[in-house]
């Protein structure tokens, strides 16, 4: 049974691909109206499922994919159009499946109710479909029922080239005959001994559980003989009620996109008849191959190739120390080439795994239209969702981590950002709001910005609100100047929502995206215009593997710092820090940035306080800078960032540590945690 | 025979007190190493080290048990045991024997002057008591 839990985890992933396929196409269906590729490929998605849940006996699951096959067939031949009606009909289905899938990857059963949903989607599709058109698919059921395989095709081919005719032969059963099956396998053995069957409805017939009870049969012959005298023969036999022999050309018997009732029983001759109807067959074709990879074992990969980041950097020392030694002895001047190659390896080897592991952030942003349109809809807004560089590469892992920080920023955009149309149209912006999600490249680092055209951020509001909950003192509040008061948004417990809804406002909101976005290296900012809008921009890291990291000396032990925090490095006589309110300060282009000494946020003494010039790093998070005093500057260099494991649990200020070329272990600073040592050592927050 | 069916203990000591970690929960025994030691971490967690590679947590029995501070000699070894599918280095001053112990006797509320819930049992060999660690509570988690 090990090979079935296999087979279900292989399952649910194809479910959770189809269904967000499915979503796509019927947002899209929803917004564009039925495009035929459209339909197309919601049906094949639609076919999938119901096909591998059948494979996998998740009897709801096939049921309903079923009843939305069937509904989207009559969609796809033109039997009437998309509503919203429908769409959201089968957005509840796809819903309804989500859940089957949670129940069956939880306990491995099905146990929501979906007879409501296939009831709703039956009933829709009969109320749409006039008699006289039940009727024509009826007649164009029995104009082309063959559901050929390639090989049965091929057959036929060849039958045809051997200067056959192929016939199509209809019989009918005499009311009164018993025993049908049993006739029905007589027949086929008969007409065997006639002519030579290339199909046979009955052999396929026999592959249903039911027994055959029908009383009409289909076969696809080749024979020399005419029509005429075929049906005559057959005619003659027992129980035959009426033979129709019609002769058949093999143009008739290419695949084609069939009607539903007809190839129920046979999926895989209908997939690859409507796989190769449309566009869609070809646009697979010309896909990228994959293969799916367990992902613990690229981490594995990607543990080795850190290790040999650090070897490599350690042979790089010893390269160097033997160099001092013997010069230009001539091995040591090899083993300089074969260390230059080995950079070189490591480096393209690194990325490539890096690489590996890069997904475009596609994955997440198809998420983002039916959430936004979900959303709209509860808030009575419209919103139109602009989604760029869908493409953007960045590692699997930040796509997981930032999923939820963008939700939250598309959740506030929508909810606290956008207006209703009503109040839109009146401050004479158009009735329907934007929303656009934007990812790219920029440097090393990805950038994605959301931004609206809504409301903007009310700072009067939100001061007054700080001042209010006593989170900032009454008489500060005045000097904040709009910058700040924007970023008062990051304060913990601080909402603007006039109610809280269930979207959000439950005033736990920016705080915890910020900390989100900076567990992984990333960087927040905001920009707001009352009346015009609000825009997120967020940094990110193309990985949380390595990083570049610049070395600091503090008491004798080794830090390291990401370089995406660093923002300057300067060097300062101690005269030049003054205090102001209590804080330690300097003074950097008339900017006043405050003074933190990592000595005493980590109880070490303070031992550059003597000397003529103190190295400081200005780190920034947002708006906020600070000057990080510490002993020597060491360079940078790249990186490996390893976890301190659950033993030694959270540190504040450490996120976690790297192994260095001569093999000590030193560890990595996190500016969030830093600042809040910093904050509650100097007893108020350094703004 | 029956030697094989009892459970092999590794024994060591610190300060004058003997005391032992079950064979099947010991990963390998080392040297002292150079501790990097991590701020605002709890005390007697002495910082980490690099083991071929993995970065591994080293914690100071002395500490924990608030004996003296650690004194390093030749002796000084880091045992470094799984716990919870990790590893954790315990520093000890001395590593003495695998043994068996043909008594094993509950534990006292106070062994020594230290908490009886930090042991499995006292193992009572002919040289001796050798408080058997209990690593769910000495390699408790925050």
């Amino acid at each position: 049974m090990a090979n079935m839990t296999e087979y279900k985890s292989l399952f649910l992933e194809e479910v959770e691909e189809q269904l967000q396929v499915m979503e796509e196409e019927i947002l899209l269906l929803e917004q564009e109206g039925g495009s035929a590729e459209g339909v197309q490929r919601l049906f094949r998605a639609a076919h999938t499922l119901k096909g591998s849940s059948a494979a996998m006996g998740y009897g709801r699951m096939k049921q309903l994919t079923h009843a939305m096959e069937s509904l989207l067939d009559q969609v796809r031949s033109g039997e009437f159009s998309v509503t919203s009606e429908l769409a959201t009909l089968f957005f509840r289905c796809v819903d309804r499946m989500k859940l089957l899938q949670a129940e069956i990857a939880a306990d491995g059963d099905e146990s929501s109710e979906i007879d409501d949903l296939a009831a709703e989607l039956n009933k829709l599709g009969n109320s749409r479909m006039p008699e006289n058109v039940k009727q024509a698919e009826a007649g164009q059921q029995v104009r082309s029922p063959f559901l050929l395989e390639d090989d049965k095709l091929d057959s036929a081919r060849k039958q045809a080239a051997a200067g056959m005719s192929l016939f199509r032969v209809e019989i009918r059963l005499s009311a009164d005959c018993l025993m049908k099956s049993v006739r029905w396998d007589v027949i086929d053995a008969q007409l065997r001994e006639a002519a030579t069957v290339v199909w046979s409805e009955i052999k396929e017939r026999e592959n249903q559980a039911s027994p055959d009870d029908e009383d009409k049969g289909c076969w696809l012959i080749a024979s020399v003989e005419r029509s005429e005298t075929l049906a005559e023969e057959i005619r003659s036999w027992f129980d035959i009620a009426s033979a129709e022999v019609t002769p058949c050309s093999l143009q008739e018997l290419e695949p084609r996109s069939i009607s539903p009732s007809v190839g129920e029983e046979d999926k895989a001759v209908r997939e690859k008849a409507s796989g190769s109807s449309g566009a869609s067959g070809v646009i697979e074709k010309t896909k990228a191959q994959t293969i799916r990879v367990n992902v613990e074992r690229l981490e594995h990969l990607m543990n080795l190739v850190g290790e040999l980041v650090i070897d490599q950097t350690r042979i790089r020392q010893v390269e160097g120390m033997l160099g001092q030694k013997f010069g230009s002895d001539e091995s040591v001047q090899e083993m300089g080439y074969i260390s230059d190659h080995l950079t070189r390896v490591i480096g393209e080897l690194q990325e490539s795994v890096m690489k590996v592991r890069m997904l475009p952030i596609e994955q997440l942003f198809n998420r983002f239209p039916r959430l936004v349109r979900d959303l709209a809809n509860t808030l009575g807004n419209e919103v139109e969702l602009v989604l760029e560089g869908k493409e953007t590469e960045l590692d699997r892992t930040l796509i997981e981590e930032i999923g939820d920080p963008l939700i939250h920023i598309i959740r506030n955009a929508v909810d606290h950002g956008i207006e209703t149309p009503e109040a839109r149209v009146r401050a004479g912006k158009p009735e329907k709001g934007t929303l656009r999600i934007v990812a790219s490249h920029e440097d090393n680092q990805v950038i994605i910005t959301v931004e609206d055209d809504g409301a903007g951020i009310d700072t009067e509001k939100l001061l007054a609100k700080a001042i209010d909950n006593q989170l900032i003192p009454a008489n500060e509040a005045q000097h904040y100047t709009e910058r700040e008061a924007i970023n008062l948004i990051f304060h913990p417990g601080l909402s603007t929502a006039p109610e809280v809804s269930d979207i959000s406002g439950r005033g736990v909101g920016m705080d915890i995206v910020r900390a989100g976005i900076e567990r992984i290296n990333g960087m927040i900012e905001v920009e707001a215009h009352k009346g015009r809008g609000t825009r997120f921009r967020i940094r990110l890291p193309l990985t949380l593997a390595i990083i570049t990291g610049l070395m600091v000396d503090l008491a004798g032990r080794i830090y390291i710092l990401p370089m995406s925090n660093v923002v300057e490095i300067i060097r300062m006589a101690p005269r030049e820090i003054r205090t102001a309110g209590g804080v330690p300060v300097v003074t950097l282009r008339d900017q006043v940035i405050p003074v933190v000494w990592l000595h005493d946020a980590f109880g070490y003494p303070r031992t550059s306080g003597t000397r003529k010039q103190i190295p400081m790093v200005i780190v920034g998070r947002a708006e906020k800078r600070m000057a990080l005093a510490v002993d020597e500057l060491h360079g940078y260099q790249e990186v490996v960032i390893k976890t301190l494991g659950a033993f030694v649990g959270k540190t504040e200020g450490i996120s976690g540590a790297t192994i260095l070329g001569n093999g000590q272990v030193a560890l990595i600073l996190e500016i969030g945690g830093i600042m809040k040592i910093a904050g509650g050592q100097s007893g108020r927050s350094a703004t | 025979m029956r030697q094989a069916d009892q459970n092999q203990y590794v024994e060591f000591g610190i300060g004058e007190e003997s005391y032992a970690i079950l064979i099947s929960d010991i990963h390998e025994i080392i040297r002292m190493q150079d501790i990097t030691e991590i701020p605002n971490s709890r005390h007697y967690v002495q910082g980490v080290i690099n083991l071929r590679g993995k970065i591994v947590p080293v914690i100071s029995l002395r500490s924990l048990f608030s004996l003296d501070r650690d004194e390093l000699t030749k002796s000084t070894r880091i045992v470094v045991v799984n716990h919870l599918e990790e590893s954790v280095g315990i520093i000890v001053d001395k590593v003495h024997k695998v043994t068996t112990f043909s008594d094993i006797q509950p534990p006292p509320e106070r062994v020594g002057g230290i908490n009886g819930d930090y042991f499995v049992g006292i193992g009572i060999t002919p040289s001796g008591l050798t408080g058997i660690l209990k690593l769910d509570e000495v390699l408790i988690r925050q």
